[in-house]
This record gives structure tokens, C-alpha cells and sequence, in this order.
């Protein structure tokens, strides 16, 4: 069974079929699509901007880390959920798209930049050390996520 | 009346080059929904506060003075955007009852927020019930007609255009 | 607070700057709405979903030039079925003419305004930006 065996498959589903073709479930699970990811670029912006260190220095580095990023992981666990559900609505055309599987490779770059973050940087980072790391980890990261927003946006000018 | 100011619009040069540059519509776009994420992301932070959610050891007055100058930044970068892609094409979003729908909670939405903010930052009333609960009630306003917004922006490229609007 | 906001807007901007691409083509700005195409060829594919239908024709503009295939956008399937539309309206080989509002930058591709089906004489019609209306511009 090939890729395209599997992806034309996906596309005959019952729930891919209502996907395609609804006239207000598409766009109810863009919009929700819309809200995960501000979510995530919006939380992920006020972590970044504290370790890179332009940001709301005097409060520790610890204190946003624990508050923000579980909003992060929620947000993007709902961002996956509803790009997987559009995804279904034409996967042979989105794995063909450049800028789909561009986006999806950001994504993968995204998570080892935060598990980088996480094994190497971020406890010394909230003991005040390591402070260029944290810098370049936030600079990554920062430059990545508007990459995935710029390269979804292109995935809706593409066909 | 609106159709003769969307047919000055397609004669004007800013929306000739926004027709002509591949990318300048795209790259306004993605302009356009970061700074919702700063708005968008920054309501829900201020929200999330005013329950009690995050952040617990700030002040609310901290955490607003931290995310609303941003937020008011990023607004008009999405007015400035917004009438961009207006202007990229004329004859689509003035033209469909979702836009205008958008726009009147835009306004509700930017009017809670100052309402918000207000009964944050004066004085004495802050910590008496009452107010407590009217802070939460706008609050969880704020929320909804923000959620409004994405949704109605979203509905404007799969929403009709109303008779009479030029094609 | 103030230069920060600054320095991140600024950054955002020139962020947000993709690079240019061959394939852009969406948001009505990108079609010539003064002028009309026709198209003479046969259905490669027909796309119907969300966000937007889509057809892939083989075929040439009837004022010459070798056949090759062209990328036409309609509006979306809930549009489209609300003026008569199915997803079987057309089917891959179908022989049609098509008029379609060509793509600025001269790449093969456009808007769909009309199609005949040459076997039977019918006529598919389509509005991209009324969205809810058949027929040609006035």
C-alpha cells in the first residue's frame, strides 16, 4: 500500500467527505484553528521575549516558563487536532503542497528547539547562568513560530 | 454609496500594487495574525489572571500594565492591515453583512476592554464585590466578543455578497 | 516598554515577509478582472472541497498555444451547491470551452467564470466573488 493508497483512502472517509464539503464545518474548524494558534504564538511570544531578555526582566525567567507553556502545549494540541481535521479534507493535495510539508518541517524544528530548551537550558537559565543560550533558544524559537504562521498563511494561496 | 467609493478603490495605486506583488498580500495577512495573537493572546492572559487561573502572585493591575500597550499596538497594526486587504479587494468584504458584523464587535470588543481597564485601575471600588464582579463579568465578555471576531473575519471569505454589490 | 513594543513590531514585520512563489494564486486580487480567457480542453481533475473547488484542465486558450494544464479556483462547495452545483457537475474527461479571469502574473491558471460541456451544450456558470450568483460580470 503506498502513500497515495493511504492518502486517497483518508480522503474517501465519511468524516473527510463532511469536511470537504460542509458549508459551515470547514470554517468552524478554521476559526477554532485560528484561535489555537494565536494562543500558541501568543504564549510562546511572552516566553521568548523574557528569555531573550527584553521583556518584563525584574520577574523571574521560572515564573513565566510555568505559567505560559502549559498554555502553549494545550493551545497546540487543539492547533493539531483541527489542522489534522482540515487535513483531511484533501490530503493528496496538502502532502503535494510545498509549503504544507515546509510548515510541517518548522513544526519539527520548533520541537527540538523547545526540547533543547527544556534538557540543556532551561534550568541553568532560571538560576541567571547561561544567559546567551537562553537568548538564542528565544530567538529560535521566536523566528520559527512566525515561519509556521507566514508558511500556513501560504498553504491558503496555494492549491 | 459603497459601491462607487469599492470602484475609487480599484482605480487607486495602493491596491494596484497590492494586486500586482505576489507577496504583499500573503505577507500582510500573516502580519495581520500575529498581531491578532497579541491582542487575541493578551486578553486571554489578562482573563486568565482576573480568575485567578495564572499568575497569582501579580497584581491584575501588573498583569494589565504589562500586556495592553502591546495589544493597543498591535490593534492598529490590524486596522492599518485590515484596510489593506480591504483595499487588496474592494469588491469582497465591504460588501458581505459578516464584515460589518466584525467590525461592530471589534468596536464592542475594544469598548469592553477600556471598560476593563478602567474598572481595574480606579481606585477605591476596586476590591469590593461588586465591582470583583463586574470585573469578571467584562471579563468573560471581553472573551466572547474577541472569539466573535475571529470567527466573523474567518466567515468573510465563505459569505455571500449582498444584491446589488458589484462583481 | 515602549522601544521594546517597537523592536518586536518591527521584527514581526520583516518576519512576516515570505518568499515571493510561483504558485500563489488566491485572493481575487491575483486574477485580471478586466479581462476574460477562454479555454479549450478536456477535465483533468475536479476538486470538490474546502476551501475551494478546484478544476485541473488539459487543454489550450482557443487563440492558440500548446495544451498544457491550467489551475482554475471556484468558489467553495456550499456556494456552488446553493446555485446548482454537485460534486459530479464535471468528471475527469469531460471535453469543455472555459471562460476563466486569467491570473495577473501570466502563470496558467485563473478564475472560473463559465464552462460548456461540449458533449451536451451545458452550460456551468459560476460568480468568485458574489459567491451566490450564476452568471457573467454585467
Amino acid at each position: 500500500m503506498s502513500l497515495n493508497d493511504i492518502l486517497t483512502g483518508l480522503q474517501t472517509l465519511p468524516l473527510s467527505t463532511a469536511i470537504a464539503e460542509s458549508d459551515w464545518l470547514f470554517p468552524t474548524i478554521e476559526s477554532v484553528h485560528v484561535i489555537a494558534i494565536t494562543l500558541v504564538v501568543g504564549s510562546i511570544i511572552v516566553v521568548d521575549l523574557r528569555l531573550i531578555g527584553v521583556a518584563a526582566t525584574k520577574r523571574p525567567l521560572a515564573a513565566f516558563t510555568a505559567q505560559f507553556l502549559p498554555i502553549t502545549w494545550s493551545a497546540f494540541a487543539l492547533a493539531a487536532l483541527t489542522g489534522g481535521l482540515m487535513f483531511l479534507a484533501k490530503p493528496v493535495s496538502y502532502v503535494g503542497n510545498v509549503f504544507f510539508l515546509s510548515k510541517l518541517v518548522l513544526l519539527l524544528a520548533a520541537g527540538l528547539n523547545m526540547g533543547a530548551f527544556h534538557l540543556f537550558v532551561e534550568r541553568p537559565a532560571h538560576k541567571g547562568q547561561a544567559l546567551g543560550a537562553a537568548r538564542l533558544s528565544g530567538l529560535a524559537s521566536l523566528t520559527i513560530w512566525i515561519g509556521v504562521v507566514a508558511l500556513g498563511r501560504w498553504i491558503g494561496f496555494t492549491i | 454609496m459603497l459601491n462607487v467609493f469599492a470602484a475609487w478603490l480599484l482605480r487607486t495605486p495602493v491596491t494596484a500594487f497590492l494586486e500586482n506583488a505576489a507577496w504583499a498580500v500573503p505577507t500582510i495577512q500573516t502580519l495581520h495574525i500575529l498581531c491578532i495573537a497579541i491582542v487575541f493572546g493578551g486578553a486571554v492572559f489578562i482573563n486568565l489572571r482576573i480568575f485567578g487561573l495564572i499568575e497569582r502572585d501579580e497584581p491584575v493591575a501588573a498583569v494589565l500594565g504589562r500586556f495592553l500597550p502591546p495589544m493597543t499596538v498591535a490593534i492598529v497594526i490590524l486596522a492599518i492591515t485590515g484596510a489593506l486587504l480591504i483595499a487588496s479587494e474592494p469588491n469582497r468584504a465591504l460588501f458581505r453583512v459578516v464584515f460589518w458584523v466584525k467590525m461592530g464587535l471589534v468596536l464592542l470588543a475594544v469598548a469592553a476592554t477600556w471598560t476593563q481597564q478602567r474598572l481595574i485601575l480606579t481606585g477605591p471600588a476596586r476590591t469590593d464585590g461588586a465591582t470583583a464582579l463586574a470585573i469578571r463579568l467584562v471579563a468573560g465578555l471581553t472573551l466572547l466578543l474577541w472569539v466573535g471576531v475571529i470567527f466573523a473575519g474567518r466567515w468573510i471569505g465563505y459569505a455571500t455578497g449582498w444584491p446589488g454589490a458589484p462583481t | 516598554m515602549r522601544r521594546q513594543t517597537a523592536a518586536l513590531i518591527l521584527a514581526l514585520s520583516a518576519a512576516s515577509a515570505a518568499p515571493p512563489t510561483a504558485e500563489a494564486h488566491h485572493s481575487f486580487a491575483m486574477y485580471d478582472q478586466t479581462r476574460t480567457v477562454t479555454l479549450k480542453g478536456a477535465i483533468k481533475t475536479f476538486l470538490w472541497s474546502n476551501p475551494h473547488v478546484v478544476i485541473w484542465l488539459e487543454g489550450a486558450p482557443i487563440t492558440g498555444g500548446a495544451p498544457s494544464v491550467w489551475t482554475i479556483e471556484l468558489t467553495s462547495p456550499g456556494n456552488l451547491t446553493r446555485i446548482g452545483w454537485s460534486r459530479t457537475s464535471l468528471k475527469p474527461g469531460d471535453a469543455v470551452e472555459m471562460q476563466i479571469l486569467p491570473l495577473r502574473d501570466g502563470q496558467q491558471g485563473g478564475a472560473f467564470k463559465a464552462a460548456k460541456l461540449l458533449a451536451t451544450g451545458q452550460v456551468l456558470e459560476a460568480n468568485w466573488v458574489q459567491q451566490s450568483q450564476t452568471g457573467a460580470h454585467p
